[in-house]
């Protein structure tokens, strides 16, 4: 790839590039953005990809650590701004609608992807990312002290915490929703 | 088995992953405490959360459009690269360069200017004292009379409290050191007509050197043994701002 050739860059392409377009998914929430981080990270890569040192640790890591630079520089960007439409599931929202063999059971499933996507997005990204690349991309502590940049005891922390606070969170929100549910319906008198 | 070693393995119980600990032990731990069968269910109920959501979206790709872009951006680059690549790696060095040059140089900047802070610093501490009009504390007047050493009087009806804080009033000039005969001065002479000094709340004395006609500006009559040139004075100023007496030194 180093050389120019471009049939090297599209099999490394094709081979890292849904990894590395999940966890900004995961991150951010937002289908746009996981499609510009996971080409800035490419692009880093085409420019730049001198810099990775092989005996640092392995590429994907690498990625993933390009990844993250990325994804904390849109979410710093992107702060201010709040999105108007839910985009958190793109193109395949109108897969949703569609029942398959237990109605009942995709309809609980997408109840429980929706919230535990939501807790996620609620973590402080300090814990996001590492719960996200653990449990979610299931690489190893030591990999992830490597794509974060820190040491192998602080991902450990940091994931415990992050884990803690993922529960708390969707305890909370779940007794909200039920209770949404189990609110008494308003008459309308009109 | 303690609640502690159950912590540790908690998640790895949840998610069915091989561990240290046999799960019979963990499982025997959790039947006799509530905390940790709570404990077990959350964890459980957290992997099949994160297990239905690797499900939806673990296949997720990105649009072929980003492909084809970085494609394109790969060709454009190496396009690019290949006819000039030793200048480009030339270019590449002298950021690096420069970066080295302008260390140097600030660190040359540092130790050239060490020696004058030094000597400044060393003439401060040994030699004149600063220049300055001291403030009389507030709510004072500085006297009107000739004695200097008697400069600031308190008020009538001023408390015990602001007498002892007041402090003789001394005006140091940059050219006079402490050990100086005192000066002489006279009355502060009110440069508005009629105006009773002793009603202002706070006042600042300034040092000024003014030539000779600017006292003709101000009123004053200037007889013929005054010699031209400048005169010293000290100017009493009101906390508004504006100039409300004059006294002259020698």
């Amino acid at each position: 790839m180093a050389a120019g050739d471009e049939q090297a860059f599209a099999v490394l392409y094709r081979r890292y590039q849904g990894p590395i377009y999940r966890f900004g998914l995961l991150m951010c929430g937002s289908v746009n953005i996981a499609e510009e981080v996971t080409q800035e990270v490419f692009l880093v890569l085409v420019t730049s990809g001198s810099r990775f040192d092989p005996s640092r640790g392995l590429l994907l890591p690498y990625l993933y650590g390009l990844a993250r630079i990325q994804v904390l520089r849109f979410l710093k960007r992107e702060r201010p701004y709040v999105s108007l439409v839910d985009e958190t599931d793109g193109e395949r929202s109108s897969e949703r609608f569609i029942a398959k063999d237990d109605p009942f059971g995709d309809c609980s499933r997408n109840e429980v992807v929706r919230l535990v996507r939501q807790a996620v997005l609620t973590l402080p990204p300090r814990y996001r990312e590492v719960v996200v690349l653990c449990d979610f991309q299931e690489i190893s502590c030591t990999e992830a002290a490597i794509a974060l940049d820190c040491a192998l005891g602080t991902v450990s922390s940091r994931l415990h915490r992050g884990r803690l606070l993922l529960l708390k969170k969707l305890s909370v929100m779940g007794k909200r929703d039920s209770a949404q549910v189990n609110a008494p319906q308003t008459r309308c008198f009109a | 088995m303690k609640c502690l070693e159950f912590e540790l393995i908690v998640t790895d119980l949840a998610r069915n992953r091989s561990n240290d600990l046999p799960p019979e032990r963990a499982l025997a731990h959790a039947e006799g405490c509530d905390r940790c069968a709570t404990r077990l269910v959350h964890e459980q109920a957290l992997s099949y959360g994160v297990r239905a959501v690797m499900a939806e979206i673990g296949t997720a790709e990105p649009s072929p459009r980003v492909e084809t872009a970085l494609l394109a951006a790969f060709n454009a680059h190496f396009a690019q690269k290949a006819p000039s690549t030793t200048s480009t790696t030339l270019l590449s060095r002298r950021p690096r360069l420069s970066f080295r040059l302008a260390f140097v140089f600030a660190i040359l900047l540092i130790l050239i200017s060490i020696p004058p802070i030094l000597w400044l610093r060393s003439r401060s501490l040994t030699g004149v004292p600063e220049v300055i009009s001291q403030n009389p504390s507030a709510g004072s007047i500085p006297s009107l009379s000739a004695d200097p050493g008697a400069g600031a009087k308190p008020r009538p009806g001023a408390g015990t409290s602001r007498q002892k804080s007041q402090r003789p009033f001394v005006v140091n000039h940059p050219n006079v050191t402490e050990t100086n005969a005192p000066e002489e001065v006279t009355e502060f002479l009110p440069l508005a007509d009629g105006e009773d000094l002793t009603l202002l709340e706070a006042a600042q004395v300034v040092r000024v050197e003014l030539p000779v006609s600017a006292l003709m500006d101000l009123g004053l009559r200037v007889g013929p043994e005054i010699s031209p040139g400048q005169v010293k004075a000290d100017i009493l100023v009101g906390h508004d701002g504006s100039a409300r007496a004059i006294r002259f030194v020698r």
